[in-house]
């Protein structure tokens, strides 16, 4: 065993009184598995003692700094008159990734190329040195493990006999802290030129913006544009139906209601950020088709906010392009039929014609059937249409102002159940005869 | 501390240390007992010379003052701390 102690104990003796001892010992193992112990105990005087004591007192001080420097968060490192480090406690070796003091000790800054422009500290560091002077949480910068940190630090003469014989500094890392200053700083900037375009944007815009709190269905920011596309005034809305969608989509137009709240619900599920939606609003004495898109706030997702405009209009297109696709679906029908009835005409064995009339006004050309053209002097017409002013000509001239008169009023004379017209005849010219119209 | 250092306690020791004129002693320590092996008369005078103090009182105030902790490990050697 080689452990050893030493200590000053009192042990009162026979007259009562205390008398300082000193008690050394040295600890062995003895073969066997027990221990001896070696004592020497000799009594102290007081001037020993004293000594003795200011010795083990010192030595206590000198533990306590050391467990203290080497505990606190605080990076401290002290210097010799010529800048150079002379050491620095745990705190500041693992800030910069050292194992030991050996990777600083005797260097400067300089050598260590901690600061991508040194002189600033040096500037600082000799005045501490020359004119004793102290800096308190002075910020600068300093690479520390391949990354330039942000750091604040103090720095004190180191005085001995009335004389600077170094210095000893202390800093903090402040990185995180000065990041946030700055982003701050920089929103501090950003929010009033975003406040300013919220605002802009929300009064005049020809679009209705709105946010709405999910959970409970309330309004919580409106433009004017909204109130306008319900056809009332922010008061008065506001009085009729305070901020909520419920009350304003009650009864009957809670269906519209229910249709935006399931396109939100979908998009919920589906981790969507935002949906479009399309829903009938109604008014006080009409409504109006709107559509727009929705988005979630990055701020908190129960909150929506909607964009739309009036589509009605659009809405009114797409349901005339509708009725018109399936009215151009019947094309193919008519056409069919069509060439059914003209078969069925044309097998006709009297001349035949129609005239198509729509809203009141007849068309510009007749269909005749073959039977007409073998035996009127026609020219050839496609389809069996001919012009009315081609028609005319097939007609005797003193029967022309008369069809055309029957022609333009077919409907106005209700009486009109026949006419007899002569047709020039295609085998000989002469004129056919007469032969009745209805 | 840890050491592995294992001695045989000679005779001569107990001599070197009951003829000594200094104050030295010397105990054994196996387990809870302690015992004294041999002292100097100077160590002999001075502990009977404490009111009250029996010299096995002395030793477990000893032991106390130091607030020794000895245990041993699994490889034999003996952790020895002392606090005072």
């Amino acid at each position: 065993m080689n452990g050893t102690f030493q200590s000053l104990f009192r042990l009162k003796d026979a007259s009562g009184h205390y008398q300082p001892f000193s008690l050394q010992g040295k600890l062995v193992n003895e073969k066997g598995g027990s221990l001896l112990l070696y004592l020497f105990l000799f009594p102290l005087d007081g001037a020993t003692l004293r000594s003795v004591e200011q010795k083990e007192e010192g030595e206590r001080q000198s533990l306590l700094f050391n467990q203290i420097l080497s505990t606190t968060k605080t990076a401290i490192f002290w210097k010799d008159a010529q800048w150079r480090f002379l050491g620095a406690n745990t705190a500041f070796l693992d800030y910069y990734g050292f194992p030991t003091e050996a990777a600083i000790l005797g260097k400067n800054d300089e050598d260590m190329g901690w600061h991508s422009d040194p002189n600033p500290y040096k500037n600082d560091e000799l005045r501490v040195l020359k004119e004793g002077i102290s800096t308190f949480r002075v910020p600068g910068k300093c690479f520390a493990k391949g990354e330039e940190r942000n750091i604040v630090a103090s720095k004190s003469p180191l005085i001995v006999g009335g004389k600077i014989i170094g210095l000893v500094g202390s800093f903090e890392d402040v990185t995180l802290e000065t990041r946030q200053k700055e982003e701050i700083a920089k929103l501090n900037v950003e929010l009033p030129r975003r406040v300013h375009e919220h605002e802009r944007l929300m009064a005049t815009s020809a679009v209705a913006i709105a946010t709405i709190h999910l959970p409970d269905l309330s309004l919580l920011e409106a433009n004017d544009t909204v109130y306008e596309m319900l056809g009332l005034s922010r008061n008065e809305a506001q009085a009729q139906y305070p901020h909520s969608l419920k009350e304003f989509f009650a009864g009957e137009r809670g269906q519209e209601l229910d249709r935006f709240l399931l396109e939100a619900r979908s998009a919920i599920e589906q981790k969507k950020p935002s949906f479009s939606f399309t829903f009938h609003l109604p008014r006080k004495k009409d409504s109006l088709w709107v559509s727009g898109a929705a988005s979630f706030s990055a701020e908190d997702q129960s909150d929506v906010v909607v964009v739309y405009r009036d589509a009605t209009d659009i809405m009114e297109t797409q349901r005339r392009l509708s009725l018109a696709e399936n009215e151009a679906k019947k094309v193919p029908t008519l056409s069919e039929e069509n060439a059914r009835l003209n078969s069925m005409i044309d097998g006709v064995p009297s001349g035949l014609g129609t005239l198509q009339i729509i809203d009141g006004v007849p068309a510009d050309q007749i269909q005749l059937n073959q039977f007409f053209f073998s035996r009127v002097d026609a020219p050839s017409a496609k389809d069996g249409f001919l012009s009315v002013s081609a028609f005319l000509e097939c007609l005797h001239p003193e029967d022309r102002d008369n069809f055309a008169l029957a022609y333009r009023n077919p409907l106005r004379d209700k009486h009109l159940l026949a006419k007899q017209f002569r047709f020039r005849s295609r085998t000989n010219g002469a004129y056919l005869g007469p032969a009745s119209a209805r | 501390m840890e050491t592995k250092e294992v001695v045989t306690l000679q005779e001569n020791e107990k001599t070197f240390i009951e003829k000594n004129p200094l104050a030295l002693g010397l105990l054994r320590i196996d387990g809870p007992r302690v015992s004294l092996v041999a002292s100097s008369k100077s160590f002999a005078s001075l502990i009977q010379g404490l009111k009250g103090t029996s010299e096995e009182d002395f030793f477990l105030f000893s032991m106390r003052m130091f607030r020794q902790k000895i245990s041993r490990k699994s490889n034999g050697t003996t952790m020895f701390q002392a606090s005072p």
